[in-house]
């Protein structure tokens, strides 16, 4: 459970992909209080600000909502934002990278879709 | 938000001093040291010292008694010196503290090891040697060489206790000037020796005078007034001087 | 609400100014990290904050007082480097004890359990501790102490990257127990920057910016490869620092505040600059740095 504070992903939005995990896991449940961010800060050395920063992402996102003086709560339909979330924008942006990665290779369409659909079997033999 | 503690400065020199007197705790060392020096020079006999600069001389014979006084005088200068050196201060201004606060716990601390000197200088000369003392030739407050009163012993020791305590402040004035300009390590002996020249041109014997102005007091009320009325002065341009020193 | 406001402060040595008219303000509660080369002015700051210098001119409050001779200053705030003078007539356990009586949010308890982590013996003087111990036990002075205002200045000096790591890591424990406002000066940001929640970048006794860490991450981006692609981008963009990689290609810094698509379809490779070289960019002198110290000489 450490950040890679090395990573140009500012560390803000590591958290909130941290707690996104932590509710795709199921680790955080609906309804349930998520971690302080002071809570946060020491769990990963880490200034409350920033941590709190992250909640906030979440927060604007409908991922979690206040309750007031008692802290932050995943809301009901956390997962199924967190699942559009991951699909449309992380899920795009990794297919985007390879499919531009392949366009520099001139890598050709049924190429790479052989390689895509090779890549997909082996995981689900694991 | 963590609140504010509120201070008083009493408080603070109160907590200075105290610190002060475990810190510095190799003063009292010096004393003996100086003191049982003073004793041993005193049984071997007489200690006599003058100097010249060819306009005039000065002989100062110190007879056996008023050599550990004299010798707690140096003690005192040295000390009142060596505690407004950066060393001294920077231990200081490592907690909580100001200039105020450090120059009155300073003086609380002089003020007290000066008062230690006074009572085992008194001690180690002993009675007689405070006899002998009060009917020296070099009397300072007293003619009278029959009886001696208990109102005597008691100023006799008081003044001895003022004479320590202005030696330790013109020791602080000196450190503290000192540590305010460097420059003032070359500049003071200029200006003491200068207005000495001055004055003795005027026919007055100079500096011996400046002495006489203390030592040669035969009242012991009018020595108290010119001693305390030093001090404060010496301790108030101190801090005046000090009050803008930076520090660590 | 603010614990320091500073206004054009300035601090100067005969004709020098250490201090070049400063103004920022810090929150309450905060972190920050106070960052600069060696001679900018870091120190000096810290000092007249902690009210052992005086000011030349500007003004400056600390708990809205100033805090030059202010006794309720000096009595809520603490100054740790590695220059602290402790004397040598009293052992660890017995300047502890000593500090207490000065500190009325002193924590006995949590200096006790620091001196004993970092293996100390409580009988030895500060004087005869090697250079990062005597950090160490400084840093725990700072700590146990508890004062609104903590000044560390270069508190890490000697100590290794366990014991510095432990430092941030207890540092940031203790604050998160007792929120107070906190300023770091250090060279090694890029150790402590997840700590920071500010930073405040000072060069030659003036400010060159102060913001919070994580907009400082995204503060700029470095532009690189080829020198004539990478250049015709460059118009509408503030350029921080420039370095030629060889003859055909580059890389600049810039200010981040454009979309990267656009120069991505040129070929040009955005990678983000981290918070210490940034400040390092930032602070450079005229001219091009230590490579030009080279060029000249090979010339010659």
């Amino acid at each position: 459970m450490v950040l890679n504070m090395d990573s140009t992903i500012p560390i803000y939005v590591q958290i909130a992909e941290w707690l996104e995990n932590e509710i795709l896991n199921e680790n955080l449940k609906v309804n349930e209080k998520v971690y302080s961010q002071y809570k946060l800060a020491d769990m990963f050395t880490i200034n409350p600000a920033t941590a709190a920063k992250g909640l906030n992402l979440l927060f604007e996102e409908k991922i979690l909502y206040n309750k007031r003086g008692l802290g932050k709560f995943v809301s009901t339909e956390a997962m199924d934002i967190v699942l559009e979330k991951r699909k449309n924008h992380k899920l795009k942006g990794l297919l985007k990278e390879a499919v531009q990665e392949a366009v520099r290779l001139q890598v050709a369409e049924e190429e790479l879709l052989g390689m895509f659909k090779q890549i997909l079997n082996e995981s689900k033999g694991e | 938000m963590m609140s504010l503690t509120k201070v008083s400065l009493s408080n603070v020199v109160v907590m200075q001093f105290r610190y002060k007197l475990k810190a510095y705790s190799g003063v009292f060392l010096a004393l003996m040291v100086v003191q049982m020096i003073g004793i041993l020079l005193s049984i071997l006999g007489h200690g006599g010292t003058s100097f010249s600069n060819g306009m005039y001389t000065v002989d100062v014979t110190v007879s056996s008694p008023d050599l550990v006084i004299f010798l707690t005088m140096i003690w005192a200068f040295m000390n009142a010196i060596l505690i407004t050196t950066k060393a001294y201060r920077e231990d200081d201004f490592t907690f909580v503290s100001n200039r105020l606060s450090y120059n009155l716990s300073n003086m609380a601390f002089l003020l007290t090891v000066c008062l230690i000197g006074t009572v085992t200088a008194l001690l180690t000369t002993g009675i007689i040697r405070i006899l002998a003392y009060v009917t020296a030739d070099i009397d300072i407050f007293l003619t009278i060489t029959h009886g001696v009163t208990i109102a005597d012993f008691v100023a006799g020791g008081l003044a001895t206790f003022l004479f320590i305590l202005l030696a330790a402040t013109a020791g602080y004035l000196v450190g503290m000037m000192t540590q305010v300009n460097k420059g003032l390590i070359i500049l003071l002996p200029v200006i003491i020796i200068g207005l000495n020249y001055v004055t003795q041109s005027s026919s007055n014997p100079g500096f011996v005078n400046m002495l006489e102005f203390y030592f040669m007091e035969h009242s012991f009320i009018m020595f108290s007034i010119k001693a305390i009325v030093t001090i404060l002065i010496g301790f108030g341009l101190s801090i005046v001087f000090s009050n803008r020193l930076e520090v660590r | 609400m603010n614990v320091i406001e500073c206004e054009g402060l300035v601090k100067k040595y005969g004709s020098l100014n250490a201090l070049d008219h400063i103004s920022f303000s810090i929150k309450e509660n905060t972190i920050t990290g106070l960052i600069g080369r060696n001679g900018a002015g870091k120190t000096t700051l810290l000092k007249i904050l902690a009210g052992f210098w005086r000011e030349t001119e500007g003004t400056i409050t600390v708990f809205d007082r100033r805090p030059f001779n202010n006794l309720e200053v000096s009595m809520n705030s603490i100054f740790v480097d590695d220059m602290m003078s402790f004397t040598n007539t009293l052992n660890l356990k017995e300047l502890l004890s000593e500090a207490q009586a000065f500190y009325p949010n002193w924590d006995a308890e949590l200096a006790e359990r620091l001196l004993g982590y970092f293996n100390f013996n409580p009988r030895l003087v500060h004087q005869s501790l090697s250079k990062g111990k005597r950090s160490t036990f400084n840093m725990i002075v700072g700590l146990a102490a508890k004062c609104p205002l903590t000044i560390f200045d270069e508190p890490t000096t000697g100590m290794d990257r366990a014991v510095r790591k432990d430092f941030y890591r207890a540092l940031l424990k203790d604050y998160l127990l007792n929120p107070r406002t906190i300023i770091i000066s250090s060279h090694h940001l890029d150790e402590m920057e997840d700590i920071l929640e500010d930073i405040l970048l000072i060069d030659e006794g003036k400010k060159v910016l102060q913001l919070p860490v994580d907009e400082l991450k995204e503060y700029a981006v470095t532009l690189s490869g080829r020198t004539a692609v990478v250049m015709q981008t460059l118009q509408d963009k503030e350029v921080i620092y420039k370095r030629n990689v060889d003859i055909d290609n580059c890389s600049v810094v810039v200010r981040n505040n454009f979309l990267h698509g656009e120069v991505k379809q040129l070929g040009i490779n955005v990678s983000p600059v981290t918070p210490s070289d940034l400040c390092v960019y930032l602070t450079k002198g005229q001219g091009g740095g230590i490579d030009d110290v080279f060029n000249k000489s090979k010339s010659v």
